[in-house]
């Protein structure tokens, strides 16, 4: 080891006092920490992910091998939990995104704080995570909400839906952002004029949670009634993304349409497709209208608790010196 | 044909035919969504300075530019020198161009130069910088239970860093050039 005994203690103990004021947040509202796999047969289907793909070999009068991927989020796991009957649980777990850039505030394996709760939404999910955030800070933050759709219409005078595509290119050519391709997915575009019109306008705001997403950037979320967003936000620190929360979509027939845009999408851009998760879709329809859940980066959370603005400074193994 | 994700402070990148130095760069990998490169260019032909951002998918041309170690000598008002220690050729660029770094420069430090011709545009620093605290607080009983676990300090040319509570004047400490973190403290 090159550090010394000093900064691994101190990395060691903002770790602890991290992950304790969580798990003393959770338990003082009624959540039970559960433990979840790693190594899964349906590792996630997201068109921008990578997971990192393991053969694993069973031995035994019924050896074989199977082809798995370490989780990118514990996601489909806890939601099975919840359709098993669970109301309001929580995980720390381990996770792993390949083809990321280490460094900063990236990392191949990162840890994810997960939650979930039956009979709530994202408007409940939002305060949560405001308050998560402070008692792991020891602050007393106020959190602003600034709506995307509500951002978007202001500037370029319409909420976009998926069938919006040649007045988002128009947009693209009026405010001067780069041309998209011809194949570019209509979330993309809509994604790049959010970064490069409005994003500079928000980012000022310090401590927001972003909501109300477009509905082609729905991701796992659910539609509001009205059909004029997603029911998604992300909370920042400044520039920081540190979690995407939702309303969780509980239909499994239009699960399985998005599972299978995103197969597309993966097959498109020549990515690995691994099977779509039929315990998943199958414990949907148990789980109660609305449920939220939320996904939250815990380095981001220690590095805001160390005031560091590099991933490595908090780590006992740098990630940036271990690929 | 380069990757956005190749962009460094110093690339020079042509778009439809204009030259564009990056000054400051940062990756962005959102938890949903495909990543990016938000850069601020400046143009080397009229010094406009703009943000723009490339998907990591894109292609982009660089241009060609050459590394020159040097040392850095000093800085007056509008501008840094840097000597080459073998030719004692030296180069001057505006501070400006070195933006942020500025805060980082000792007398003597190492850097990258990097030229476009025969004209420096921008300047490398090593990723790690030792300094030596000339001046902080020591710490207070009690600090790192009550989560304060870091203190201001000043290094010795000048600048404020913060560092964890156990360092103390006179030690040698890595700082990030990257993001400002102290690194560690080193054995002397």
């Amino acid at each position: 080891m090159s550090l010394s005994k000093s900064d691994l203690e101190l990395r060691a103990q903002l770790w602890n006092t991290a992950t304790d004021r969580i798990r003393e947040f959770f338990r003082s509202r009624g959540y039970t920490e559960v433990v979840t796999p790693i190594v899964v047969k349906s590792p996630g289907m997201e068109p921008n992910l990578s997971p990192l793909a393991v053969d694993v070999h069973t031995d035994g009068p019924n050896a074989h091998s199977t082809r798995m991927g370490l989780i990118t989020s514990p996601e489909y796991s806890m939601k099975k939990l919840l359709g098993g009957g669970m109301e309001k649980i929580f995980t720390l777990a381990p996770v792993f995104r390949d083809r990321e850039m280490p460094g900063q505030r990236w990392s191949i394996e990162f840890t994810m704080l997960e939650w979930y709760r039956q009979g709530k939404d994202y408007r409940d999910l939002m305060t949560e995570t405001g308050e998560l955030i402070n008692a792991v800070l020891d602050r007393t933050d106020e959190w602003a909400r600034v709506s995307y759709v509500d951002e978007f219409e202001k500037v370029f005078g319409f909420v976009p839906h998926d069938e919006d595509r040649e007045r988002l290119i128009e947009a693209c050519a009026k405010f001067k952002v780069a041309d998209p391709a011809v194949d570019e997915p209509v979330h993309e575009i809509i994604d790049r004029l959010f970064q490069a019109i409005i994003w500079p306008t928000i980012v000022t705001r310090g401590r927001f949670m972003l909501c109300e997403y477009p509905v082609p950037c729905a991701s796992l979320s659910k539609v509001s009634p009205d059909g004029r967003y997603a029911e998604r936000f992300e909370a920042f620190v400044g520039e920081l993304e540190m979690c995407n929360g939702f309303t969780e979509l509980t239909d499994a027939a239009e699960q399985r349409r998005r599972f299978g845009l995103e197969a597309e999408e993966r097959r498109l851009a020549k990515k690995e497709v691994f099977p779509i998760d039929e315990g998943l879709l199958a414990a949907l329809p148990s789980l109660r209208s609305p449920t939220c859940g939320n996904a939250l980066g815990v380095d981001r959370l220690v590095m805001l608790l160390a005031g560091a603005n590099d991933i490595d400074s908090i780590h006992l193994f740098p990630p940036s010196t271990r690929y | 044909m380069a990757s956005p994700n190749d962009i460094k402070k110093g690339t020079v990148i042509n778009l439809n035919g204009d030259l564009w130095v990056v000054t400051s760069f940062q990756r962005v990998s959102p938890g949903k969504g495909s990543s990016f490169v938000r850069t601020r260019i400046k143009s080397l032909a009229t010094g406009k300075v703009v943000e723009n951002n490339f998907k990591s998918a894109e292609t982009l041309t660089f241009e060609t530019v050459n590394n020159r170690k040097m040392q850095f000598i000093y800085s007056d008002a509008d501008s840094i020198t840097c000597m080459d220690g073998q030719t004692f050729d030296q180069v001057m660029l505006s501070k400006d161009m070195v933006g942020e770094d500025m805060k980082f420069l000792k007398e003597g430090l190492d850097v990258t130069v990097i030229m476009h011709g025969d004209k420096a545009i921008s300047i490398e620093l090593p990723l790690k910088i030792q300094y030596t605290i000339t001046q902080t607080e020591p710490a207070t009983k009690g600090d790192t239970a009550s989560g304060n676990v870091l203190k201001d300090a000043t290094v010795d040319n000048g600048m404020v860093i913060r560092v964890p509570i156990f360092v103390k004047e006179g030690d040698n400490v890595l700082v990030n050039t990257e993001t400002g973190d102290y690194v560690e403290r080193v054995a002397k």
